[in-house]
């Protein structure tokens, strides 16, 4: 097995100019386990839920398209809801909600916190004074205050992008202030001392110099802003707080709690939600860990 | 692996509340099978009004499913069987005009400190309620009081006569019976005189024996999470031959929490008796899994007693989206109710064509309009019809299958409160399955908006009639038809001249006058006609009941009261003398 | 500068639930309309004299200047919906169970997480590692109500091994004996166990993250090249520059201890600042929102204080740089 892959390698390599660098890759990954089964999961999910839709008829995550509270058997492969939901195809529209409100939130909280982060630890002074302030004084607001209080004012029912936004407008405070201690560590590295001594502009040292270096944080912050969004809004729904017409992974436990599924031993409601949630954080993980040993290339040679 | 991580955490958990808020107690154990156990209330996981007895109390919740049960009434009612239940009165009289009532009370009635209970007591609370309703208006049924009542004398030493504003033969029925929700609790002048504001009150003090009732019951203990209710040593009731001493000897009522929550402990019989668990899925595997655990109807469908809280799906009368009859009635028809039941009741309830729920004595009125009913097509499900009637109202289907007139297509959001979860999600379901894009919210904010008469479509019961059908007819009355942003819960706020007539002569007449009748055909031929709501199902309060220690519940066998424990008219301190222990 | 904070945090959470005109009395009464009596067409009248007697008709400055004045004296008043119970002694009943429960479970999942995370990231080689750490993870996967509903359902509706929910039995009657204690402790095991479970993975890879970062400075290559010995280069290297950022995240947790606490409380019908929180503000309590929030940020704000004079002890380039500099 061992020297599989050198052998595969090999044979593709006349045969075209960007098969090599596939092998490449996956000589790497059999190298870095944790980045190969994590991609795997994530792409798993990514195939049930993008294939899915295709092959499956996925108009029946909606109640009264299957005979209520029905076990898993011929032609329902997950059973369905007691309000007649067919959870294959909640399953199936839930996991990309739900992955859609992670990446959205994510995305949008790790930006936004760390470039106020690198500029705040960078510039210091009044400046990182202020901004700091700013964000301990908005860490101090509850996520659910602030959520309960915006559908108030909306008086409307969220939809998942709205949830996506409602967590993001909380998710960048933590990678804001955590980027900033990171920031104050490395300014005063000897490489950033030398590129101000060479006359680089602030820009230039903090997107050049430092960025790079804290390359693998960012990473390791995005993917754990990601789980955090996601479990934030699966909370939030959990709660009943989320948006009822939409059949997320979130609701969906909302709807399994409210209707005692455990009660009625209804194991196909609770199983498949929590599964996949399961795989998706593990996933996420796993590219996370594999990550780092991608981009902290020194630590290669210890494997 | 775990053990000791979980055995570090439960130490820190024990130092730290052993030694902050926790005062020594010290209280005679009573066995358990001689301890009624509670669990009420569902919406916060502990009590919220802690210290508070006061009845009267706008802000008042915990004490309803507990200490409201040592107030008693002076008639209770029985709805199973029609009957009233003379208790703390003897009768009542009214005038023949209607417009005075005299009331007899019993003699020999003692509060519990030991003080006859006397007509001056009930002058005292009416008086006192009447005035808050002149003035501050802080006080339960004050406002209504004070509409209602002109003067209160004293007869004689036994008797009062109450005058009214207005002739109103249900007068007796609007305030001195109690049942489900209706009702005073009358107080003891000798207290309550010396109490300066009245709802500021909080009638609570252990060590005074506060509150002071007639009832056979002392409070003990009144914690965050539980009140303990002890049986005191003799009843004025008992002496009476009334009722027998209780053979309970201490009633503990706790916050439930959710229903899952109370539904395990009755399961595993650590309490008696706990709120209406609504799914009947759940209760039928309680009754089929705990052969010990009954309800209302026994182990058989709908495992529960019918409350008088109908569900409608209601329209906004006044967010003139509604304003076509047509679209109204089509509405109606889309509405496949015996889906909705088999769906979210497991068949355990029936559907409705009116807003009257379906107790005996209202079964006349229920039969005589079910011709109206088929005639206009309110209760029936016929999507063909309906479709008919959206064409009709100008309406064309859109390329994505919804009703679409002038560009716009029809959608809507029905704004509930959770307790309607169950239903929820079907209705807007079977709407847009009809091309009505709907959708279905129960968030905090919901109820708000279905409260504040900002909804376009909405969910909920009635809380109207249950003797005789004034009461429902009532609520849809043009006074109840609140603008829009003043909170009611008459969501409907529908308005009719014509029907406002004949609902006002209703309210002239006896509720035995055989005018009655013919009426009650006027005034729901517009209701009808008008296709004022979509009817949707009767209300079931499924509680289940645990004979592990107890018996003698209510049921259909035995009806003698509604099992239902949290009504704020006191009816369950009706059935607690009634439980016997099991062994 | 603490001051500075606590006071805009307070403004901010003053005005926040004021963003929407909303009654409490009206409120709770709509959602007592489910299950209760209500007097269905006197809901504006009863809201109307609340308003005046919690002095809710007043202008919101004036309002706001006398919850400044208030809240500068630790004087939180009486619970709207609670009444007639002081916030005071509401967060008095309640913080008890929420610090018993999570600061324990927080610092247990804390200290194993991080050992975890730390031992993973620097050692790659071990087996044992490389497999547990996965397997933690898929616990911290389950997010942890839900872990709380799957332990409700085994071990104690299935097995009868624990209570389903409470912080104490139904009967008994909280006092000083080592059988209520026995019985308090009987029924934390559960929700502790999920917290626990569910949070060391996150600790973990927060920590795992750190450390990989570490082991790529300068200053590692060199404490190596200078032939320290594997355990003090972990420790002294490793470790301490790793526990900054985590170190910070655990003073920025404890500030949302109680917001993180509210599903496992509701779950477990646990009687804690969480679920009051919740409550409060479904029900739009302001006193109790402020009281709670008020306490909440001076515990953020303290502990951001006591990171910012440990930073220096734990890392000296601070020292160097220093806040202002």
């Amino acid at each position: 097995m061992a020297d599989a892959a050198p052998v595969i390698s090999a044979s593709t390599k006349a045969l075209d100019g960007r098969l090599p660098r596939l092998g490449a890759a996956l000589r790497y990954v059999r190298r870095n386990p944790s980045l190969g089964i994590g991609m795997v999961l994530l792409l798993a999910l990514a195939l049930f839920t993008g294939l899915g839709r295709l092959v499956y008829d996925v108009s029946t995550a909606v109640p009264l398209s299957a005979p209520p509270g029905a076990a898993p058997g011929p032609g329902l492969i997950f059973g369905s809801d007691p309000q007649g939901r067919d959870l294959m195809s909640v399953m199936i529209l839930g996991t990309w909600l739900t992955i859609r409100t992670g990446l959205i939130a994510g995305a949008i909280g790790i930006a936004f916190g760390s470039a106020l982060g690198l500029i705040s630890g960078y510039i210091g002074g009044r400046t990182d004074a202020i901004i700091t302030w700013m964000i301990d004084v908005l860490l101090t607001v509850p996520a659910i205050l602030f959520l309960v209080m915006i559908a108030a004012v909306v008086q409307t029912g969220l939809s998942s992008i709205g949830m996506a936004l409602v967590v993001a407008a909380l998710a960048w405070r933590r990678p804001a202030r955590q980027v900033r201690s990171q920031m104050l560590v490395l300014r005063s590295a000897g490489y950033v001392e030398m590129a101000k001594l060479s006359g680089e502009g602030p820009l230039c040292i903090v997107f050049l110099e430092i960025v790079p270096n804290l390359m693998p944080f960012l990473v390791s912050s995005f993917v754990t802003a990601v789980s955090a969004a996601i479990l934030a809004s699966v909370g939030l729904e959990a709660m009943g707080l989320g948006p009822q017409n939409e059949p997320t992974l979130g609701m969906t436990i909302f709807w399994m709690m409210e209707f005692s599924a455990f009660l009625r031993g209804m194991w196909w409601w609770i199983l498949p939600p929590v599964t996949i949630l399961i795989i998706l954080f593990v996933g996420l993980y796993l590219v996370n860990a594999g990550l780092d040993e991608l981009s902290n290339p020194r630590l290669r040679r210890r494997a | 692996m775990f053990n000791r991580r979980t055995a570090m955490s439960c130490a820190s958990v024990a130092v730290v509340t052993a030694f902050t808020g926790m005062s020594a107690w010290s209280q005679t154990a009573v066995p358990r099978n001689r301890t009624l156990i509670v669990a009420g209330q569902v919406e916060a996981p502990v009590y919220r009004n802690v210290g508070l007895a006061n009845p009267y109390s706008i802000n008042n919740e915990d004490y309803r499913v507990s200490i409201i049960n040592m107030f008693e009434p002076l008639f209770y009612y029985n709805s199973n069987k029609d009957e009233v239940i003379p208790w703390l009165a003897t009768g009542f009289e009214y005038a023949a005009d209607f417009s005075a009532v005299t009331v007899k009370m019993r003699d020999g009635a003692t509060w519990s400190d030991g003080r006859p209970f006397t007509v001056d007591d009930v002058i005292f609370t009416l008086d006192m309620l009447i005035e808050n309703g002149k003035g501050k208006k802080d006080l339960l049924n004050g406002a209504g009081l004070a509409a209602a009542v002109k003067a209160v004398t004293k007869v004689d030493g036994q008797t009062v006569r109450i005058d009214l504003n207005q002739p109103d033969p249900r007068f007796v029925f609007k305030f001195l019976i109690n049942y489900f929700d209706v009702g005073l609790q009358w107080l003891p002048a000798h207290i309550w005189k010396d109490a300066g504001d009245p709802a500021a009150f909080r009638n609570f003090d252990i060590a005074k024996g506060w509150p002071v009732t007639t009832g056979p019951w002392t409070v003990t203990r009144f914690t965050d999470n539980q009140v303990f209710m002890d049986r005191r040593a003799e009843w004025w009731a008992a002496r009476a031959g009334l009722a027998p001493m209780p053979e309970i000897q201490r009633v503990i009522t706790i916050p439930g929490g959710t229903r899952d929550r109370m539904a395990q402990m009755i399961a595993s019989n650590q309490v008696d008796i706990i709120n209406d668990v609504q799914i009947a899925e759940v209760v039928r595997q309680l009754v089929t899994q705990n052969p010990k655990i009954t309800t209302f109807t026994g182990t058989n469908p709908p495992y529960g007693a019918r409350d008088w809280w109908p569900t409608s799906l209601y329209f906004n009368h006044k967010s003139g989206k509604w304003a076509d009859v047509n679209v109204r009635r089509a509405i109606n028809h889309y509405l496949d109710r015996k889906q909705l039941i088999n769906t979210a009741y497991a068949g355990a309830s029936e559907a409705t064509f009116s807003p009257f729920p379906g107790f005996g004595s209202l079964k006349p009125s229920i039969d005589a309009v079910k011709p109206l009913a088929d005639k206009y097509g309110i209760g029936v499900f016929d999507r063909a019809k309906g479709d008919q009637l959206m064409v009709t109202a100008g309406y064309k289907k859109n390329a994505g299958g919804i009703w679409e007139k002038d560009g716009q297509a029809l959608a809507a959001v029905i704004d509930a409160i959770p307790i309607l979860n169950a239903i929820g999600p079907i209705v807007a379901q079977q709407l847009k399955n009809s091309g009505i894009d709907a959708s279905f919210r129960s968030t905090p904010e919901s109820r708000a908006i279905m409260r504040d008469g900002k909804y376009d479509l909405t969910l909920f019961g009635h809380r109207g009639s249950i003797s005789d059908p004034y009461a429902t007819l009532e609520m849809y009355h043009s006074r109840n038809a609140f603008e829009v942003g003043r909170p009611t819960l008459f969501p409907a706020r529908w308005s009719n001249t014509d029907y406002d007539k004949i609902v006002d002569e209703i309210g002239k007449l006896a509720p035995d006058n055989p005018k009655i009748g013919e009426l009650v055909i006027a005034a729901m031929d517009i209701w009808m006609r008008e296709a004022v709501e979509a009817p949707i199902s009767e209300w079931y309060h499924r509680v289940p009941m645990n004979q592990t220690y107890w018996t003698g519940w209510p049921s259909e066998q035995n009806p003698y009261m509604q099992p239902t424990f949290w009504y704020t008219s006191g009816s369950f301190g009706y059935v607690l003398p009634r439980l016997k222990p099991a062994n | 500068m603490v001051l500075a904070v606590v006071w805009a945090a307070g403004t901010l959470n003053f005005f926040i639930p004021r963003m929407a005109p909303k009654n409490p009395i009206a409120e709770k009464l709509t959602q007592m309309a489910g299950t209760s009596g209500v007097d269905p067409t006197k809901i504006q009248e009863m809201s109307e004299a609340f308003n005046a007697k919690f002095g809710l008709d007043r202008p919101l400055w004036q309002q706001y200047f006398s919850y400044l004045g208030d809240m500068a004296q630790f004087d939180f008043g009486y619970s709207i919906t609670k009444y007639p119970v002081r916030v005071a002694d509401l967060i008095a009943a309640a913080l008890p169970w929420t610090l018993g429960l999570m600061i324990s479970t927080t610092l247990i999942a804390f200290v194993l997480g991080t050992l975890l995370g730390a031992a993973a990231g620097w050692n790659r080689d071990s087996r044992i590692l490389q497999i547990l750490s996965p397997l933690i993870m898929v616990f911290s996967a389950i997010p942890f109500y839900l872990l709380g509903l799957v332990l409700i359902y085994f071990l104690a509706a299935k097995a009868g091994w624990f209570p389903i929910s409470g912080g104490h039995g139904i009967v008994s009657i909280p006092e000083w004996s080592w059988e209520f204690g026995r019985e308090v402790l009987h029924h934390a095991v559960l929700p502790s166990l999920s917290i626990i479970i569910a949070s060391i993975g996150t600790w973990a890879i927060g920590m795992r993250g750190m450390m990989v970062s570490v082991q790529g400075e300068d200053y590692m290559t060199f404490a190596e090249a200078k032939g320290l010995k594997p355990w003090r280069l972990f420790l002294r290297y490793g470790m301490r520059n790793a526990l900054l950022p985590q170190a910070t995240a655990l003073a920025l947790y404890f500030g949302q201890v109680v917001t993180g606490a509210v599903l496992v409380e509701i779950v477990f019908s646990y009687p804690g600042l969480g679920s009051l929180l919740l409550d409060s503000i479904k029900l739009f309590d302001f006193p109790t929102i402020y009281g709670i929030v008020f306490i909440l940020t001076l515990t953020v704000a303290l502990s951001m204080l006591a990171i910012d004079l440990i930073y220096p002890l734990l890392d000296p380039r601070v020292r160097v740089g220093g806040r202002n500099g």
